[in-house]
């Protein structure tokens, strides 16, 4: 992103937005970025939807793989 | 002439005058308990509260033990001026130097002793209670200061008397708000808006320092107020860029060369160290081309009065500033992203005489002495003091932290 001309209209805009964005890092203790603070913030609904989903596909991996074991443990008890 | 300041009557009330000028302006008397006395030591026992008990009437009680304990404070402080002033000045100046000097010691003097005493609240950091805007919502305090306007200022001094009565603050001996011209703004425009006849004063007669308002017995209008702001830096500056606290402008240079530039570093950590230096004067890289130019001797004495100092965060990528006095900075950094943080004013508020003041009447000097290699004469005014906050008096202080 092109930075503004220093003492244009946009840049006394990127300004303001920056003295919000660090007061709101400092009141979170977080540190200074060039990154505006909307960049950088973390949808939590999302990310705990993707912990669930990864959760649930983990969950269903190992469940494959016991009905597997157990598939063939019966089948070698058959054996027997 | 052998001397610069006439001998004679007018010298002989220079220290009258200096203490009188001192004890008049110091605006902590007004919310300490003062102590004149010239003890080296001030011991300040107290003891622990009773149980106490309540209940169906029995011929046994239990009893607890009073235990006792002491807050001490040396008297350790001085506060003043020197001067060398030469015979030249003397002669020239169409007014009488050494009242003038008096007074103008009087006042430096003061300021010092004011700053020390309004910080003593924000250094006791969790000892005393922040009302910032945390607190104003939720109780708790979080670092964030109030946004002040004259549409809520009254929130805040109610926010201050009813902390001070959960606490069960001495009230009755009277609340004290210690606040800047700019809550004073905030304060006047309330009142000016707000209730008839309260409008039709303020209107007519303004809101003036030592007013009640709100709640709140006095109104105490002060410059000498702790403020801090944080400076985000994490682009590196241009050429030219400049960072100005105080009125004292530091220009960025690719190879600085006089009063007030500073060196742009290999990236931004490393300039905003330099800038810290700049700032406190401090002798690493002091008038190099690698590191910064000393401000001329006027700026320095802006800075040194308001007893600026800065602090580098290299994992914030900030810097931060503190200043013992009104701060007002501002910036002209290219990159758009970097910028000052809104200005936290430290205000005190609290029940009256509830900070402790030992300000010895005998404790004043004043010293003229010739100075080898030197027209002229070296003139010396100071103050013993000292402050503190009482531990059992810290409830009754808060810090109220405004923007």
């Amino acid at each position: 992103m092109s930075q503004p001309v220093k003492g244009s209209a946009e840049w006394f805009e990127q300004k303001k937005q920056a003295r919000a964005d660090l007061d709101m890092r400092l009141s979170l203790g977080l540190p200074h970025s060039s990154k505006p603070l909307n960049n950088s913030v973390v949808d939590l609904t999302k990310l705990a939807d993707t912990a669930e989903a990864a959760a649930a596909k983990k969950a269903a991996a190992k469940a494959k793989r016991d009905a597997a074991k157990a598939k063939k443990a019966a089948a070698k008890a058959d054996t027997k | 002439m052998s001397n610069t300041t006439p001998d004679g009557t007018q010298l002989q009330h220079w220290m009258p005058k200096f203490q009188r000028e001192l004890r008049k302006r110091l605006v902590s008397k007004a919310f300490s308990e003062v102590y004149t006395g010239p003890d080296r030591i001030i011991t300040n026992p107290y003891g622990n509260d009773p149980t106490g008990y309540d209940g169906a009437s029995s011929t046994s009680y239990s009893v607890t033990d009073f235990t006792l304990g002491a807050d001490e404070m040396s008297v350790s402080r001085r506060a003043g001026a020197a001067e060398h002033i030469d015979n030249i000045e003397q002669l020239q100046t169409r007014y009488d130097l050494a009242q003038d000097r008096s007074e103008r010691h009087s006042y430096v003097t003061r300021d010092k002793i004011d700053q020390y005493m309004l910080a003593l609240p924000v250094a006791a950091g969790a000892s005393v209670q922040d009302v910032d805007a945390g607190y104003m919502s939720s109780g708790v305090s979080n670092g964030t200061p109030i946004a002040s306007s004259d549409s809520n200022i009254n929130d805040t001094a109610n926010a201050i008397v009813e902390r001070l009565g959960i606490v069960n603050g001495a009230t009755d001996k009277g609340i004290f708000w210690a606040i800047s011209p700019f809550e004073l703004t905030d304060v006047s425009g309330f009142s000016q808006s707000n209730g008839y006849n309260t409008a039709d004063a303020a209107i007519k007669n303004g809101v003036i320092d030592g007013q009640p308002f709100a709640g709140i017995n006095k109104l105490i209008v002060t410059n000498n107020l702790t403020h801090t702001q944080v400076l985000g830096l994490a682009t590196n500056v241009t050429a030219g860029d400049t960072i100005t606290v105080a009125g004292v402008t530091f220009t960025a240079r690719a190879t600085p060369s006089l009063p007030g530039e500073f060196d742009i570093g290999a990236d931004a950590d490393a300039t905003r160290v330099i800038l810290t230096n700049a700032i406190n004067g401090s002798a690493t890289g002091q008038d190099s081309a690698t590191g910064y130019f000393e401000v001329s001797e006027e700026d320095r004495l802006k800075l040194s009065r308001l007893q600026i100092s800065a602090v580098d965060s290299p994992s914030g990528n900030t810097m931060t500033v503190t200043s013992r006095g009104t701060l007002i900075t501002s910036e002209t950094l290219t990159d758009g992203t970097d910028a000052w943080a809104t200005v936290k004013r430290h205000t005190i508020a609290g029940v009256m005489n509830s900070l402790f003041l030992a300000l010895p009447t005998d404790g004043g000097e004043y010293e003229k002495k010739a100075v080898s290699g030197k027209h002229g004469r070296e003139v010396t005014t100071s103050q013993i003091y000292n402050g503190t906050i009482w531990s059992r008096n810290y409830e009754q202080i808060l810090d109220v932290v405004m923007s």
